[in-house]
């Protein structure tokens, strides 16, 4: 139940936004590597997730208004409502936003590095296009699908555990499997294209990522079905 | 243990007993700043304020606070302290001072229960501003080159790094009493990019007003490591000179003493200098000659030294030295080859700082604190945290 619940927010809550697609990334680890330490029912799992996405902003240089996201917040939490007047409750609900982002910094000992795969996405993408061709790379949407598949990897924690390079290809090799792509060379002669481009890639490495890419998928009807607003009444009532 | 509940904090603080509650948290990751001792404030800027301190429990380990300024208590943890805090976690290097932790101020009724927060820095005994305002304190030319390579190195390395300095001038320089050079106050730096064929749009409010570089003063958006070598070179001449040679009252003043040292701006010295958005609007000199090796020959003397700061002092970015070919100048490769400070800087048992010395002749007492920096903190949203480590 807790691993649900901490997955859905900022992740929704970026998109509506419009945040970039880095600070959304930024926000999902800052938010996992939070409840790595603490409890989940001990915080405001939607709070922590506003204040995530409040701090990566200013890490990401996209600020976010505190305003914004505490409306979209809001708006998560209870579609179709209307935006918070700027009366007590919504002074009381800023002030908290900013106090979490203190705790959120302190209990990461103000670490908030983190090396993201999207580079090595976008660079492993670019080698495979010459690899293939452009021609089944124009006709296939391999790219956004990986592109969306590294995307929602970032609902789960499992991300802070793997390397970027993996996460990246592990996209790409979902990516390919579904519009059953085979990269030419990969079975004889000796390397495959994803050892070709990270060596510390195995198969059974590959694997094992991969399979947690595809597990994000089988909690998708858990997490929709969270009662949402639940937790937070006391908060956002 | 670290519970700050929402609900909680939501109540407005009003009763006491959360105001007991909230003073008994504890944050076993972020040290309690009382674990260091102040011995004596050593700066004050627009950002706040800087303190010796020593570690309790080892009086021999001697630190420098940075305050943070939670000065903007609505917008939360001030973006600048952010970059600043991330840029030093990623910069280690024997010429750049390094941050050893982050401690946090009590939390109380007194300042709203929001804690403050110290970057705790390691001690350098000296600024560069303040050494060069104490007249016993005399630089020969080998010294004068270890200073300029341990500058240059530090550029070096943090422009490999990908950052922008974008606040060099001597006050930000720190030396050791062993005699080694730090570079300070990421403040206002920020990491940049090479990526070809992007124009990046960052603010040109920066680098205080005498050290910063004519790309700057005409608006240039799309700016990279060049604006510190500017920055450095005033520094060099500062070497000699002993005060800024450039105190311009505003930045059109400070365009016309560039103009007349470097040569009027124009064109046919700066390829594209007429597109920068303040081209146009500003009034630059005509007809000047460039200068720099005529009016600082007195001063410098070593033919190497000026003609190192005549490629510094090039009004075109693109055409200004770099901080590698730098390093490689002959004024590093001939004799009197860069010695160690060590043996000079023993002579003197005093910390100098730029904010315990009597104001340099020429200059008004605290030059760091101009209106433009006041203004542009309101411009782009770079709060008053800025300026000096030390």
């Amino acid at each position: 139940m807790h691993k649900i619940l901490n997955v859905l927010p900022p992740g929704d809550t970026g998109m509506k936004l419009d945040a970039k697609v880095m600070t959304v990334a930024s926000a999902s680890v800052l938010f996992h590597r939070f409840f790595r330490e603490v409890n989940t029912t001990d915080y405001d799992v939607y709070l922590i997730a506003g204040s995530c996405l409040y701090l990566a902003g200013k890490l990401e240089d996209q600020t976010l208004k505190a305003r914004d996201v505490i409306n979209v917040t809001q708006a998560t939490l209870r579609p179709g409502g209307r935006p918070l007047d700027m009366d007590e409750a919504y002074w009381n609900l800023r002030d908290a936003l900013v106090q979490a982002e203190l705790l959120v910094l302190r209990m990461l000992r103000f670490n908030t590095d983190f090396e993201h795969p999207h580079k090595y996405l976008l660079h492993y993408m670019v080698s495979l296009e010459d690899w293939l061709g452009d021609v089944v790379f124009h006709r296939l949407p391999l790219r956004r699908t990986a592109w969306t598949l590294l995307r929602d990897s970032y609902m789960d924690p499992f991300i802070l555990d793997v390397k970027p390079q993996w996460l990246a290809l592990a996209c790409i090799h979902v990516s390919l499997q579904c519009y059953g792509l085979n990269v030419p060379g990969s079975v004889e002669g000796g390397k495959t294209w994803y050892e070709t481009m990270c060596p510390s890639c195995s198969r059974e490495t590959l694997w094992d990522v991969t399979e947690k890419v595809l597990d994000v998928y089988g909690q998708e009807q858990q997490l929709f079905s969270v009662p949402v607003g639940s937790v937070s009444s006391a908060v956002y009532s | 243990m670290y519970q700050l509940s929402p609900s909680s904090s939501g109540g407005g603080g009003s009763s006491r007993e959360l105001d007991s509650y909230i003073e008994s948290l504890r944050y076993p990751f972020c040290h309690d700043v009382s674990k260091y001792e102040r011995m004596a404030k050593i700066g004050q800027g627009t950002f706040g304020e800087v303190f010796k301190a020593r570690l309790k429990t080892d009086r021999s380990r001697i630190v420098a606070l940075k305050k943070v300024l939670m000065e903007n208590e609505k917008e939360g943890f001030p973006i600048t302290a952010l970059r600043e805090i991330r840029i030093l976690q990623l910069l280690k290097n024997e010429n750049v001072v390094s941050l050893l932790e982050i401690c946090r101020g009590p939390a109380n009724a007194a300042n709203k229960h929001r804690s403050t927060f110290y970057l705790v820095f390691e001690f350098c005994e000296h600024d560069l501003a303040g050494l060069l305002s104490n007249i016993n304190v005399k630089f020969n030319l080998g010294e004068i080159k270890k200073v300029m390579q341990q500058l240059l190195n530090g550029l070096y390395y943090i422009h490999q790094n990908n950052i922008l300095h974008r606040d060099m001038k001597a006050a930000n320089v720190l030396i050791t009493k062993n005699g080694v050079l730090k570079l300070a106050d990421f403040g206002l730096a920020r990491a940049f990019s090479k990526i070809s064929g992007t124009r990046n749009r960052y603010t040109n409010r920066v680098v205080t007003l005498w050290y910063r570089p004519p790309e700057l003063l005409l608006g240039e958006r799309n700016y990279g490591p060049p604006v510190d070598v500017w920055g450095a070179g005033c520094i060099m001449a500062e070497m000699w000179t002993r005060s800024p040679i450039m105190q311009g009252s505003s930045e059109q003043h400070q365009l016309t003493l560039i103009s007349q040292l470097c040569g009027s701006i124009g064109p046919d010295v700066w390829q594209g200098v007429e597109e920068l958005d303040l081209y146009n609007k500003v009034q630059l000199p005509k007809q000047q000659k460039r200068r720099v090796k005529e009016r600082l020959k007195p001063y410098v003397r070593d033919a190497y030294a000026c003609d190192l700061l005549d490629r510094m002092l090039t009004l075109d970015p693109a055409k200004r030295i770099d901080s590698d070919t730098a390093l490689n100048h002959d004024f590093f490769w001939t004799d009197p080859m860069p010695t160690e400070l060590g043996r000079m800087l023993e002579q003197h048992k005093q910390s100098m700082f730029e904010f315990l010395a009597p104001p340099r002749r020429g200059m008004p007492a605290r030059p760091a604190v101009q209106p433009q920096q006041q203004q542009r903190a309101v411009v782009d949203n770079i709060s008053s945290y800025q300026d000096r480590v030390f």
